[in-house]
């Protein structure tokens, strides 16, 4: 909860007043009186409430918490521990389990790709085409693709081949070759 | 404990961690706001947010490819016990979208297993990518869960794998289905699977396979429901034979209600569509006939043309430098293109003498965009490899006269400025109701020399707005 000193206003939209006082109470019990023995249990009450004002109590909160949270993306764990007082409570093994997991679940496309002289004069080019032609061609597709050439490979055989052309152009059109030579 | 009076502010307590404290439903509620990527990080903080992110409405799971060649598989063991303990603390929450990626070297059984839990979460996206290439085997899906599955939308697979399809397929609420480089039996299995589908509306097709072929001649689109179509077929492998000969690659489309066609063809040699497609609005054909074919130029041009006229009713068409390359066999039979509004046409295969014939048949047209460039691409200056054959028509298209308003021309390139030029001046001068010409340019051309030559050249239209980008990112 972030403390707020001003007397600005918030507005939080598709939410009652109602649900707003229920918010309001939350925050002064927790703020003003932390130590209270029975504030897990008036927690529990809280979201003991009907669906309805629950999904709208979900909303403030969102709708507070939110901005918090969306300064995640890009933060390393530790950064977030720090944020929210999360208390890293893994066993070292866990931790290694965790990660493994996390690997499997995560996503991670890489874009990019960099082709450099294979031992296959030919290679080059189908290796390119694949990655142009599955990445859909009739559309720009922006991306990056660096091509580089040893100095003993004449360039002009690369065009003069129908595909060779017809590589060069999808490049061109999807503004992403830099011809190393 | 004290009351502290409530006009004093208060600090909260740094230490407290009360985001942890809330319950499970809020904190995956508040994960879904965030991109998925990040939401699976959250496993890392605590014992509490470990698998917070797994009561989400989307799972991913890749196996990436080991190196170790060991016998005993673990970590695919590890793995697919990973994928089984979510499903398990899930405990049946509907799955919006699934996404797996197995290798080889997982047990397919437990493969089997999950998937076929994961149809009965009311899943409503399944994208699968079996990278089994190294598996001689037929994969089989959960194809009787699937017949059962009223939630399924969207389905997706990839990768070469070998699908059997049985006789009896159905998939009562498909919408959408992509299949990515499979493998076949046959024709009638592809077949059938399209039309295993009573409503589905979007398709996409891809055949790309450098050794393997896919086991299918004949791709036979019969789908009444069918809106938007995407095949994209690119065969190294296809000069091989089959099993009678040499391959006869063909394209077989039924699908009336047909709005958007993305055709990517390097190996059909003939399209027959029964019927037309009355509602068609946008089309991109790029098709290209190289000697493995076996069929002469003429048959072919003449089934490209008659494929090409069933799309005639389309608003907004592309066709690249090789599809007109095609077209040139049998330009006599160009059709018409009444409601065509906007051409993009890609001129790096030549093809300029058939340009006023093109124009011609575009009555209405209103914005012409060179997506190639004018030319093709000469890499050695000097060194042509080309001859531009771009010679002025007698008559001016009637579509210069009174429609044309927008003229594009990506990528001017650098060598060959003069013939470029020469073209660019044609509709300048023609093209009496012209309002906007933009050309992108490459970094090394020196823009400004060439908008003072364009801004030189007679012109057709009084009002006109010249912009030449430079072309970089």
């Amino acid at each position: 909860m972030e403390e707020d000193n001003s007397n600005s206003e918030v507005e939080i939209p598709n939410v009652t007043s109602k649900t707003v006082a229920m918010v309001i109470d939350y925050c002064k019990m927790h703020v003003e009186t932390p130590g209270r023995e029975d504030l897990n249990s008036w927690d529990a009450e809280l979201v003991k409430a009907d669906p309805t004002t629950l999904q709208e109590l979900v909303m403030a909160t969102n709708y507070l918490k939110i901005n918090r949270l969306l300064d995640l993306t890009g933060k390393h764990p530790e950064e977030i521990h720090r944020m929210f007082n999360i208390k890293n409570d893994f066993t070292p093994e866990q931790e290694e389990e965790a990660h493994k997991e996390n690997a499997w679940a995560f996503d991670c496309k890489s874009k990019l790709k960099t082709f450099s002289q294979p031992k296959n004069d030919c290679m080059l080019q189908i290796e390119a085409e694949d990655l142009l032609f599955s990445t859909g061609l009739t559309q720009l597709f922006p991306f990056s693709a660096i091509f580089s050439l040893p100095r003993s490979q004449d360039p002009s055989q690369i065009v003069e081949t129908k595909q060779g052309r017809h590589l060069m152009a999808m490049c061109l059109r999807s503004q992403a070759v830099t011809v190393d030579m | 404990m004290d009351l502290h009076p409530p006009s004093k502010p208060k600090r909260i307590c740094p230490n407290e961690d009360r985001i942890s404290k809330l319950p499970d439903a809020i904190l995956t509620h508040l994960l879904s706001f965030l991109p998925e990527n990040y939401a699976v990080r959250t496993g890392l903080l605590s014992t509490r947010w470990r698998y917070i992110w797994a009561l989400l409405p989307t799972l991913h799971f890749k196996m990436p490819r080991s190196d170790c060649n060991c016998r005993c598989r673990c970590e695919e063991t590890r793995f697919m016990d990973f994928i089984d303990k979510i499903l398990i603390l899930r405990s049946g929450l509907p799955i919006q979208k699934f996404y797996l990626s197995s290798s080889h070297r997982c047990d397919y059984y437990r493969v089997y297993t999950s998937l076929c839990n994961v149809t009965m979460c009311n899943v409503q996206a399944l994208d699968l990518d079996f990278d089994f290439s190294v598996v001689r085997g037929k994969v089989r899906l959960p194809w009787d869960h699937f017949m059962h599955c009223t939630t399924l939308v969207v389905l997706k697979l990839s990768q070469k794998f070998v699908l059997d399809v049985p006789a009896h397929v159905c998939f009562p609420s498909l919408k959408t289905l992509h299949l990515h480089s499979l493998i076949y039996t046959d024709d009638a299995s592809v077949k059938m699977l399209f039309s295993s589908c009573p409503m589905l509306e979007e398709l996409h097709v891809y055949r790309f396979l450098q050794t393997e072929v896919d086991n299918v001649e004949t791709i036979n689109v019969l789908v009444p429901s069918l809106k938007r179509l995407s095949l994209r077929f690119k065969l190294e492998s296809h000069s091989h034979t089959c099993t009678g000969g040499r391959c006869k690659y063909n394209v077989v489309i039924d699908a009336p209600n047909l709005e958007c066609l993305d055709l990517f063809d390097l190996v059909s040699q003939g399209y027959t569509v029964v019927g037309c497609f009355p509602r068609i609005f946008q089309a991109g054909i790029t098709v290209d006939k190289d000697d493995s074919h076996g069929v002469s130029d003429a048959i072919y041009g003449d089934g490209l043309v008659r494929m090409i006229r069933s799309i005639a009713a389309v608003e907004d068409l592309f066709l690249s430098g090789s599809t007109l390359s095609g077209i040139g066999f049998a330009y006599h039979n160009v059709p018409t293109f009444p409601n065509l509004l906007r051409l993009q046409l890609g001129l790096d295969g030549g093809g300029w003498e058939l340009l006023p014939t093109l124009l011609e048949s575009m009555p209405n047209l209103e914005v012409l965009d060179f997506v190639d460039g004018l030319v093709p691409f000469d890499f050695i200056p000097g060194y042509p490899l080309f001859v531009f054959t771009w010679i002025e028509p007698q008559l001016i298209p009637a579509c210069l006269l009174s429609k044309l308003r927008t003229l594009e021309v990506s990528y001017l390139h650098a060598h060959r400025e003069e013939d470029q030029l020469k073209l660019i001046k044609y509709f300048l001068k023609n093209a009496k109701v012209l309002e906007d010409v933009s050309i992108s340019c490459p970094e090394d051309l020196d823009t400004t020399q060439i908008q003072m030559k364009l801004l030189e050249f007679p012109r057709g239209s009084s009002l006109l707005h010249f912009s030449t980008i430079a072309d970089s990112d």
